[in-house]
């Protein structure tokens, strides 16, 4: 049966901040192993459009990472 | 009092006569201008994750200290200029970060520090906020090749 002038809808799951729902308030600039899992492949910082942090997090974990490659921890640029 | 938290780096080929030296040195500028050392830690070697003055290793010192003083940064840098040895340093006031982590800690909501939600912060009022969130970096991101 067709359906004309009709949207379709496709239903997307909502992108939640994985930092509110861990309740981290405090991120760790040493902590490496966190880190890693906003930084993948080529060490660039995932935008807050594709991982879903909230703009509170967003600021502190890019200081962090910041933070992390100024002392040698995380690279600046993978190739 | 602020909080400050610093790192050096040191050259990892230098003689264990000479580091001890440089730190001593640095611990003795520190007394000097009336800081507080709460914590001092060597991290011990470890691979950087890009060259710093074309080393690929490095010795980390871990300080955390109170002062009065915000010129102290300054001296400390000053220091780390003359010193050949030291490869990267610098420091981070972390005094608001405390300030907000404690007031957290000691509301009663629930709180995740280092990887343990907490919740039971509502009694303890003299807690040591830094106690509770120092751990050493747990991974060292490795570049295979330079």
């Amino acid at each position: 049966m067709k359906r004309r002038g009709k949207k379709v809808f496709f239903y997307k799951r909502k992108k939640v901040c994985k930092l509110c729902e861990e309740k981290i308030e405090y991120i760790d600039w040493k902590d490496v192993k966190f880190l890693m899992g906003f930084i993948p492949l080529r060490s660039k910082i995932i935008p807050r459009r594709i991982s879903g942090t909230c703009a509170r997090h967003q600021r502190r974990l890019a200081r962090a990472i910041k933070r992390a490659r100024m002392a040698a921890l995380i690279p600046f640029t993978t190739d | 009092m602020a909080t400050y938290e610093s790192i050096f780096i040191l050259n990892a080929q230098i003689e264990d006569e000479l580091e001890e030296k440089v730190v001593s040195e640095i611990r003795a500028l520190l007394e000097k201008n009336k800081c507080n050392i709460k914590l001092e830690l060597k991290w011990g070697k470890r691979p950087l994750a890009y060259l710093v003055k074309k080393q690929k290793e490095g010795n980390f010192y871990y300080f955390v200290w109170e002062s009065k003083n915000g010129n102290i940064v300054d001296i400390l840098q000053g220091k780390v200029k003359v010193t050949d040895p030291i490869i990267r340093a610098f420091h981070i006031r972390i005094d608001e970060e405390l300030r907000l982590l404690k007031k957290r800690y000691t509301s009663g909501k629930e709180t995740n520090i280092a990887g343990v939600l907490r919740r039971d912060g509502a009694e303890k009022e003299d807690i040591d906020v830094l106690e509770l969130i120092y751990h050493e970096p747990t991974a060292i991101y490795l570049r295979e090749e330079y």
